[in-house]
């Protein structure tokens, strides 16, 4: 971005001390702000410590997490087993690994997803204004109105549930916050004295959308996109939970809470553990989300 | 404000129609139709299936089905439920007095619980209660609230026996007061728990905004005790932004129904909607389709109406979809 010419031109910036190449930009004050948010840091650490779990996994654990084991149902955490087997004799442990591969990248995908379609909807509702910016601001008005839930149970039991639909459908009930925050930063800039200038050189839309309107939303929509992704691991945990979800023999952790419904009174730990992960990464994405919108927010300046 | 009201109303129709098209679409959209599962199984002939067709009007072009659909609705004739045969205004019905029962306590303690949260929180700015305030509110939405209904129901239900596991009073036993309560223990603060912090978070920045104001100063200034001008003067004003924050949250409110239906066995409309769901049974899902999105646009006014009335600087004028 432009950061590195404002600041080399800046006066301020040259020293006679020993140079030292720590240089000041709204990149990094972010990051000293983000830093001084425990919860945020936290959250980071869990994150990050699940992550690497989920990517290690055949490394992690022996077991395969499909391989039943009739001989073994239903086992208590152990040693051998540290979230016990399940009813068919699978180990708890490794299907939270394996399943939780799935649960966020669905979750990941998702967010892609509902970012994409709602800076775009934000993007030319904001720069256009006029009649195209009141259907799509109506439209927003109208999804956000009603219950997503129900909606999402429709549509996946009556297109099916690939990865696909669900990513789909999870993603494009889920845009409008986005578009909303797109919008709104397009229209507080639009009037300033550099976008006219910029216009008046003759740049093109694209060039005005790319290289001014959308850095100036990046802020916002970063931490909007965050909190999406724990939104739709929770939505998606949902919908596998009711049955409309990934089908069997895929794990994901509301598939896991499903069948472990059964059983749960005699064997909690199947129940327990994969809805307490579940737990884990969406209060963790959500402290991260806090801790960026603290560091993103000009109005928190440094006391 | 009636012709607001009126023209908010009539605003809603295209809306309710453009809601009932799309599900009619998404639901016709299945390949094979809406009776695609039937014609999987084995014990259901096709002479059957094509007379089942015939009654229900399905051979026909799609508008016109929609029109059909359309009309009947309109006159009250909501059709029957594949599954049970039922009407679906009588399955309706009974269970939309019961998914209010739940929503309308669970929102209740909800109340109780964040404004007082939130008013201390606000008082004691930055103290370990407002600390403590703060988290509860990160845990309260980011537990999946169908887990932790599970975990309540295995400790609470199986393994201390304090309250029922499901339903929502016990068959057979005349209507008493008490068995009607304990079946509602366990959703009704499990649904509070999920959204008392979010709203406490609200009472808490309405507060710490309001507390700001001159006639605040004012009245403390007078030698008002500080809890009169807290409680009298700061919340009644404070609380006023709250009616639009539930009123936006309504539509996450019936999805978390929803779950918790499902989760207590409870025999309201989101436990309906997701059975029939999982039977196609398509009849009854149009049905609460549209009775949720009518219901939605309803509160919504209703808080519109609200908000105008207990704040004279709202004039209400009619525009926009809802």
């Amino acid at each position: 971005m432009g950061e590195g010419l404002l600041t080399s031109s800046n006066p301020s910036a040259i020293s006679f001390g020993p140079r030292k190449a720590v240089h000041d930009s709204p990149g990094r004050r972010a990051w000293l702000r983000f830093r001084r948010h425990r919860m945020a840091l936290l959250g980071s650490g869990i994150l990050g410590l699940i992550l690497a779990l989920l990517i290690f996994a055949p490394w992690v654990t022996g077991y395969d997490p499909n391989a039943q084991d009739l001989g073994m149902r239903l086992k208590p955490p152990s040693l051998q087993h540290p979230m016990g087997t399940d009813e068919l004799g699978r180990d708890v442990f490794t299907r939270i690994l394996y399943g939780g591969r799935i649960s966020l990248a669905i979750g990941l995908a998702a967010m892609a997803v509902s970012v994409t379609v709602g800076t775009l909807l934000g993007a030319i509702s904001g720069f256009f204004g006029g009649w195209v910016d009141t259907a799509i601001m109506r439209l927003v008005d109208v999804v956000v109105a009603f219950p997503s839930l129900f909606l999402l149970i429709m549509l996946a039991s009556f297109l099916g549930s690939s990865l696909l639909t669900i990513v789909l459908v999870i993603g494009l009930l889920a845009w409008m916050r986005v578009a909303r925050l797109v919008r709104a930063s397009f229209m507080a800039i639009k009037g300033h004295d550099y976008v006219t200038a910029a216009r008046c050189i003759g740049c093109s839309p694209r060039h005005l959308i790319l290289r001014h309107f959308l850095p100036n939303a990046l802020g916002p929509v970063i931490v909007a996109a965050t909190i999406d992704v724990s939104a739709a691991i929770l939505t998606e945990s949902a919908l596998s939970y009711l049955g409309l979800g990934v089908q069997p023999p895929t794990a994901t952790w509301g598939s896991m809470l499903r069948y472990a419904q059964d059983q749960m009174t005699s064997a909690p730990w199947t129940a327990f553990f994969p809805g307490f992960m579940i737990f884990l990464v969406s209060i963790a994405i959500n402290f991260i989300g806090d801790g960026l919108r603290d560091a993103f927010d000009p109005r928190q300046m440094e006391k | 404000m009636l012709p607001y009201m009126i023209r908010r109303l009539a605003l809603a129709v295209p809306l309710l129609l453009a809601v009932s098209l799309v599900s009619f679409v998404i639901m016709q959209s299945v390949p094979g139709g809406p009776l695609a599962i039937y014609r999987n199984n084995p014990n259901v002939r096709a002479e059957d299936l094509a007379r089942l067709e015939e009654k229900l009007g399905l051979n026909r072009p799609l508008p016109v089905q929609y029109g059909i659909w359309l009309r009947n609705f309109v006159t009250g004739d909501w059709g029957q439920s594949l599954a049970s045969g039922r009407p679906v205004t009588e399955m309706i019905g009974e269970r939309l007095l019961n998914t209010f029962y739940l929503m309308g306590t669970a929102f209740l303690l909800t109340l109780l619980l964040a404004i007082p949260i939130g008013v201390l929180s606000a008082m004691k700015q930055y103290s370990l209660f407002d600390y403590l305030a703060t988290l509860f509110s990160f845990l309260g939405f980011s537990v999946p609230i169908f887990w932790l209904g599970l975990m309540a129901i295995i400790v609470f239900a199986v393994e201390l026996g304090w309250f029922p596991a499901g339903g929502m009073r016990t068959i057979g036993l005349p209507f008493s007061l008490t068995d009607r309560l304990r079946y509602l223990v366990l959703p009704v603060s499990l649904m509070a728990f999920h959204s008392a912090g979010q709203y406490s978070r609200y009472v808490r920045s309405s507060m710490l905004e309001v507390i700001q104001q001159d006639y605040i100063t004012t009245a403390r200034a007078k030698g008002l005790a500080e809890r009169i001008v807290v409680l009298r003067h700061a919340l009644r004003n404070a609380l006023i932004p709250l009616i639009t924050v539930v009123a936006l949250d309504l539509p996450a409110l019936f999805s978390g129904t929803l779950l918790v239906e499902t989760v207590f066995a409870w025999p309201g409309m989101g436990r309906l909607f997701w059975r029939s769901a999982l039977r196609f049974d398509y009849p009854v899902l149009m049905g609460i389709i549209i009775v949720t999105a009518l219901l939605v646009i309803l509160f919504n006014l209703l808080a519109d109406v609200l908000y105008a009335l207990v704040d004279p600087r709202v004039r209400l004028v009619a525009k926009g979809a809802f």
